[in-house]
Order: structure tokens, then sequence, then C-alpha cells
């Protein structure tokens, strides 16, 4: 983990566009153009 | 399983959406989606490039995975509040919609990571509730 890279309070979040897992592209700056957006990381289910 | 997307609209309601992301493949994901009724997207970063952007790649663990960690993110998409969780521990979606689940009541979070600190929002998404409920929106709006 390089914590110089995870923006933090007060910076730009990064721009990003995923599939959902329907196959649904979200982008962030979609995601947030109806307001706050809470996007949580998760360790999956490996 | 209903009252989960009953609680989700608590946070709707509030202004927030929310998503989340991990590692895991579309299908993989899909079926624990589906197995647990969660009706906010899941979004599928196998190639790991925004886990990596957001700096945030554990590479020690199979083919990396992400840290656990949440962001709350403005309509200017500048981040408001950020909450880490650098401990090796496994976060399930089960967690998560309990903690949603319960913020919705407005209660103390009952919700017991099976390990201190397994997960990485519990403090801070009671404290982003209360931000969304009581201020601390976006001021252009």
């Amino acid at each position: 983990m390089d914590e110089r890279q995870i923006p933090s309070v007060g910076e730009k979040a990064p721009e990003f566009s995923l599939a959902d897992s329907t196959g649904v592209a979200r982008r962030l700056d979609d995601l947030v153009a109806d307001g706050t957006c809470v996007v949580v990381f998760y360790r999956g289910h490996w | 399983m209903a009252d989960y997307s009953e609680h989700l609209e608590d946070l709707r309601a509030a202004g927030a959406q929310l998503v989340a992301i991990s590692v895991d493949d579309a299908a993989r994901t899909e079926t624990v989606r589906q197995e647990l009724g969660i009706k906010f997207p899941l979004l599928c970063d196998s190639s790991r490039e925004v886990v990596k952007k957001y700096g945030l790649l554990n590479g020690g663990e199979k083919g990396g995975i992400a840290f656990p960690a949440s962001f709350v993110i403005d309509r200017e998409r500048i981040v408001r509040f950020r909450a880490l969780e650098q401990v090796a521990s496994r976060i399930s979606v089960d967690q998560l919609l309990e903690l949603v689940r319960e913020l919705g009541h407005g209660v103390e979070p009952k919700t017991k990571p099976r390990q201190r600190g397994v997960f990485p929002g519990l403090m801070f998404l009671r404290a982003t509730m209360n931000a969304l409920r009581h201020g601390v929106r976006s001021p252009n709006r």
C-alpha cells in the first residue's frame, strides 16, 4: 500500500469507471452528479 | 433482505449513494450480491487498476486485493472523509450491510467485527451519516 497515493480529505478523488456485477458501467463522475457518494473498498471473497 | 434496501434508502435519503469495490470477478460478485440481496452496485476491479490508483493494493495477498477503506466523495469529487484499515483482516459484505441497517435506525451499531479493526468504516460511517444529516453537504447545492 502506498499511503501517499491514497486520496486525503480535501483532495480530488481519482476518476474511475468500472463495471458492476451485472455489467453496468459505473463512473465516479456520474455517481457524484446527484450528490455525495460513499465508496467502500472491501477485500472480497478470495 | 427487504430491510436492507429499506435502510439503504435512509442513506440515499440522507443524500448519499453507496458503491462497493473489490477485485473479485463479476460472476463471483454477482453470486454474493444475489445471495445477500444487496441493493447497491458492487463494482469489479479485476485488473486492480482502481485499487492501485487509490493506493490500496495489498500485493501480499493472492494476486493482490484491496486494503479495506471507505471514502465519502462530494459532487466536486473532493474527498470529505476517509477511513483506512491496514489490518490484514477480512471484511465481509454482511458486516457492511448490518452496519448500514443499524445506521438506518440511528442507534449504536451492535455489529461486532470478528477481530478488532476488521471493519474500516464503523465509526467512520456513523460520522458520515451524521455529517450527511446535519449539513456537511457540498455548499454548492
